[in-house]
C-alpha cells in the first residue's frame, strides 16, 4: 500500500504518528465505535505545521468523513493541525459526478464549494493528491537531494 | 463501499410513497445484520449531503440502538418535510460493524437526493477503512460463507418489501463503488434477467472504457437490438456458461440472477474473457461508425429527386 504524504513546500513530514495508536484520541470517548473512524496518520512537517492525511479509503465521501472526525478530535485533545489530505489512486467514476479535483483541493461539483472540515472554529480546506502526483513530488525531491549532495 | 442495493418501482405510487419504502427496505436490511454483525447507534437525517464538510445540513439525530424504533421515529419525520426537502434527504444509521475481534465503524444509508443515488445506490451498506482492511468487502469474503450470507440476505430483502411499491433491481458487493466503466471491482451481484443483464454490464463498460474495437462499432448499434441478438445464439450462451463455472458460484432463479465471486479477482478474469470471447467477436463483422456514415451518405446522394 502507498503511504507516502505530500511534499509541502519542498518539505516532507519529519515525523509520522498512526491515529489509530494515539492515545489522547482514544480515551476521548468511552464508546468504542466513536474512536474507530479516524484517519490514517497525523504527520509533523518543519515549520510547525501538522496535517492528518487518510490514505486507503476506496470512497472520497468516507475519506471526507474520516478526516473530518479526525480533525473534530484533534480539535478536542487541543492537538494542532494545518492540513487535511487524501492519498488516493484514482478518482472514481462514479464519485466524479459529485466531486471535483481542482488544483490539490477537493470540490463539491453540486455545490462548486471546496470541501472543508471544521477544525475548532475554522474551516480548513481538504487536499486531495493522486499517487502518481505524489510519486512524482518524491522523485524531484529525491532528484534534488542527490544534486545538493554531489555539489 | 461494500454493497449497493438499487430498487425499481414495481407498482404505482407518488414519490413520497418510494422514499418511505426506501427507508422501510434499509430497515430491512438493518434488522438482517442488527445484533449479528452490525450495531446501530444513532441515525442521522441530512439535506443535500451526507456530512457538512460535503455541503450538507443535519436536520435531525437520535438514537437508533432500537432500529424498530428509530425507523418509526424517522417514518413521522420525513411526513412532515416538504416535498422539495424530503426530496433531497439523506438517511444515515450509523453505528459498528463486530467481525469476531474486528471492529469496524460502519452504516447503512438511504440515498433520496438523485444525484447521490446515481453514485451510492437506494441504499448503501459499508464501513469506514481501517488499518489493512479497505473495504468491508474484504471482511466479508474473509471471515463469512458468503454464498450462503448473500441468497438469505437477498431473500430476506425480497419478503421485506414485499408490501411495497418497490423491487430490488440490482445488488453489488464490491470493493470501491461499483462504476458503469469498470465492473472489474465487483465481488457478487444480484441482476434482473439472466445472461441478458451480465451482457450489458460488461458492454456499456466497454463501450464507456472507449476500448476502440467496441466504441468506433457500437455507436450506430442498438444495444438493445445487440444484446437481445447476442442471448439468441447457443454460441453465446455456451461461451458464457463455460466462463462462469470457471469464476463465479452462480444461481439462477425466475427472472434473476447472482453472481458471486470465487476469488478476488473474479469478475475482472470474466468481464476480460466475455469481452474476448463474446463482445468483441461479435462486433467484429460490423462496419465502424464512419463507414455507417459514409453509407447514408451514398445512400442520399444515389437518390435523385423526381424532375
Amino acid at each position: 500500500m502507498h503511504k507516502k504524504p505530500p511534499i509541502i513546500d519542498g518539505r516532507t513530514p519529519d515525523s509520522k504518528l498512526e491515529l489509530e495508536k494515539m492515545p489522547d484520541l482514544q480515551n476521548q470517548s468511552s464508546d468504542i465505535s466513536y474512536n474507530l473512524k479516524i484517519a490514517d496518520e497525523y504527520d509533523h512537517y518543519p515549520d510547525c505545521k501538522w496535517a492528518i492525511v487518510e490514505y486507503k479509503s476506496r470512497s472520497l465521501k468516507d475519506a471526507v468523513q474520516q478526516l473530518s472526525d479526525t480533525a473534530e478530535k484533534l480539535a478536542k485533545a487541543s492537538k494542532p493541525l494545518s492540513y487535511a489530505f487524501i492519498v488516493s489512486m484514482k478518482m472514481n467514476h462514479a464519485e466524479s459526478r459529485i466531486f471535483r479535483k481542482r488544483g490539490n483541493v477537493l470540490y463539491n461539483k453540486l455545490t462548486k464549494d471546496p470541501v472543508q472540515i471544521r477544525f475548532g472554529n475554522n474551516r480548513m480546506e481538504v487536499q486531495l493528491y493522486y499517487v502518481d502526483e505524489v510519486e512524482g513530488q518524491y522523485q524531484k525531491y529525491e532528484g534534488s537531494i542527490i544534486r545538493w549532495v554531489s555539489k | 463501499m461494500g454493497i449497493k442495493v438499487v430498487f425499481s418501482q414495481i407498482k404505482p405510487a407518488s414519490t413520497s410513497e418510494i422514499i418511505l419504502d426506501r427507508l422501510k427496505a434499509c430497515f430491512a436490511a438493518i434488522k438482517f445484520f442488527h445484533k449479528g454483525l452490525f450495531f446501530p447507534q444513532e441515525a442521522e437525517v441530512w439535506l443535500g449531503a451526507s456530512s457538512e464538510a460535503l455541503g450538507g445540513t443535519l436536520k435531525k439525530k437520535l438514537p437508533a440502538t432500537n432500529p424498530y424504533e428509530a425507523t418509526d421515529v424517522l417514518h413521522r419525520y420525513l411526513r412532515t418535510l416538504p416535498f422539495g426537502e424530503v426530496n433531497e434527504t439523506i438517511i444515515v444509521f450509523k453505528g459498528m460493524w463486530q467481525f469476531g475481534e474486528i471492529n469496524l465503524s460502519g452504516y447503512f444509508s438511504v440515498q433520496n437526493s438523485k444525484v447521490w443515488r446515481e453514485v451510492y445506490g437506494d441504499i448503501e451498506i459499508s464501513a469506514y477503512a481501517k488499518g489493512e482492511i479497505e473495504d468491508i468487502v474484504d471482511i466479508f469474503w474473509n471471515t463469512q460463507d458468503m454464498p450462503t450470507l448473500i441468497p438469505k440476505f437477498l431473500q430476506d430483502m425480497k419478503q421485506s418489501i414485499q408490501q411495497t411499491h418497490i423491487g430490488l433491481s440490482q445488488v453489488t458487493f464490491s470493493r470501491g463503488i461499483p462504476t458503469e466503466e469498470d465492473p472489474t471491482n465487483l465481488m457478487a451481484a444480484y441482476l434482473v434477467g439472466e445472461r441478458r443483464s451480465l451482457l450489458g454490464i460488461f458492454y456499456k463498460a466497454r463501450k464507456k472504457s472507449m476500448d476502440p474495437d467496441v466504441a468506433a462499432k457500437s455507436e450506430p448499434l442498438s444495444t438493445t437490438f445487440f444484446l437481445n441478438t447476442l442471448v439468441e445464439e447457443n454460441l453465446v450462451k455456451d461461451r458464457i456458461d463455460r466462463r462462469l463455472r470457471e469464476a463465479m458460484i452462480v444461481e439462477v432463479q425466475s427472472k434473476s440472477s447472482l453472481y458471486i465471486a470465487k476469488q478476488r479477482d473474479s469478475f475482472a478474469k470474466l468481464y476480460d474473457e466475455i469481452s474476448k470471447t463474446v463482445l468483441k467477436p461479435a462486433l467484429e463483422k460490423l462496419p465502424k461508425q464512419d463507414t455507417v456514415k459514409d453509407l447514408i451518405h451514398k445512400g442520399l446522394e444515389e437518390y435523385k429527386e423526381p424532375e
